[in-house]
């Protein structure tokens, strides 16, 4: 099972991101963005965090824009996993490609609000996963999982102008408290995102747009100077679950 | 009383070359492109020594790479881009309390982008590329 890792010029996130893909089972290609590459070759993609052209307009929006965009998207409506992390979520958003209702976006991530920090914000968060119907990242997950996982951006803040019912199905992820209650206040709502969106897919359940970070979440040495138990390696491992018994 | 300032780059500005770039990708040619960040103070009292001081203030102009403008009369259409809530108290804390500039009621930020093509290209630009309307809003100036 093959996984292409995505680089647009920026990210700096690939080489812990294909560490657990890698651990999690998946042969693993680094596709950078001007390489010309059959993606029918890949059973899924990840687009990797960092500043992709340096956060350049907005966050993600320029790779957003490039022509692989457009190739990926051919891939994710074949029912392939797509999972943007932080920058990579950023990306997805941008190109519509999450919620996916259209071609155009229909969520923006904008500047964090954050009544403590201005800017760029890092610190570990815990999430849950929401109760939605299973997709391509959830599956191992179990209702009352609580995940301690890192954040670290500035612009992480789901907004929309769509209707919120249309939203709250997609959600696969939310902020919450230890006793995985949906607080929105901040810190349990690190950024003042929409419905405390830590992550949210598309109508299929197959493509995944992430701010927290899984990578960084997957191993004792990541976790166990903060006494967490790493959970990270569940996204990917729910994503190899998914290509071998849907696609 | 509101003050504007237009604050440009001396230095090639990469954010303007890569969005002219992306925008010739999307088959939009705009000849020339300046972006420059907006501020817009609100203010009590005399608004000839405002825009003297603030303008000298480093942690908006940099002398060694920014210039300062409080009008812009550049050729182009001019695209202004903020956040829904684009008023910045981050900013207001820093110049009131701790720079000391007294009279500054709000401060609103974003960008303005000069586009030297048509209306309706610049409007174009502007809704694929330049803004995100679930969380910006944009005005022609």
């Amino acid at each position: 099972m093959k996984a292409a890792v995505i680089l647009f010029p920026g990210m700096n996130c690939e080489n812990e991101t294909m560490r657990a893909l890698t651990v999690s089972g998946f042969h693993i290609e680094l596709v950078r963005w001007n390489q010309h590459v059959n993606l029918d070759d890949f059973s899924c993609f990840v687009i990797p965090g960092g500043f992709s052209y340096e956060d350049r307009i907005r966050a993600g929006v320029i790779a957003a824009k490039h022509p692989l965009l457009d190739e990926i998207k051919k891939q994710s409506k074949k029912g392939k996993p797509v999972i943007g992390i932080c920058n990579g979520a950023q990306v997805l958003v941008e190109s519509g490609l999450v919620p996916g209702f259209s071609s155009s976006a229909q969520m923006g991530l904008a500047p964090n609000k954050n009544p403590e920090v201005n800017g760029y914000y890092s610190t570990w968060v815990k999430i849950r996963p929401a109760q939605q119907k299973k997709n391509a990242f959830n599956r191992l997950f179990t209702e009352n999982d609580v995940i301690d996982i890192p954040v670290a951006h500035g612009e992480g803040r789901f907004a929309t102008k769509e209707d919120n019912e249309k939203i709250k199905n997609l959600i696969a992820f939310q902020y919450c408290d230890y006793h995985r209650a949906i607080d929105q206040s901040f810190p349990t709502n690190p950024n003042g995102s929409l419905l405390n969106i830590a992550g949210i897919t598309n109508e299929a359940g197959n493509v995944l747009a992430i701010m927290p970070h899984p990578e960084r979440a997957s191993f004792d040495k990541q976790t166990q100077a903060y006494g967490f138990i790493p959970k990270g390696l569940l996204f990917f491992k729910s994503m190899k679950e998914y290509i071998k018994e849907e696609l | 009383m509101i003050v504007e300032l237009f604050v440009g780059l001396k230095i090639p500005d990469t954010t303007a070359l890569t969005t002219k770039q992306t925008l010739e990708s999307m088959n939009l040619h705009v000849k020339n492109l300046q972006r420059y960040d907006y501020y817009a103070f609100e203010i009590r009292g005399d608004q000839k020594q405002f825009e003297k001081k603030i303008a000298s203030v480093d942690v908006i102009v940099n002398a060694n790479k920014n210039i300062a403008l409080f009008s812009l009369q550049q050729k182009g259409i001019k695209v202004l881009v903020k956040n829904l809530d684009g008023h910045s108290e981050s900013l207001l804390y820093t110049l009131t309390e701790r720079l000391e500039i007294k009279g500054i009621v709000k401060v609103t930020r974003g960008v303005v982008w000069v586009m030297d093509c048509s209306k309706e290209m610049a409007v174009e630009a502007t809704t694929l590329l330049l803004y995100n309307p679930n969380f910006q809003e944009y005005q022609l100036l």
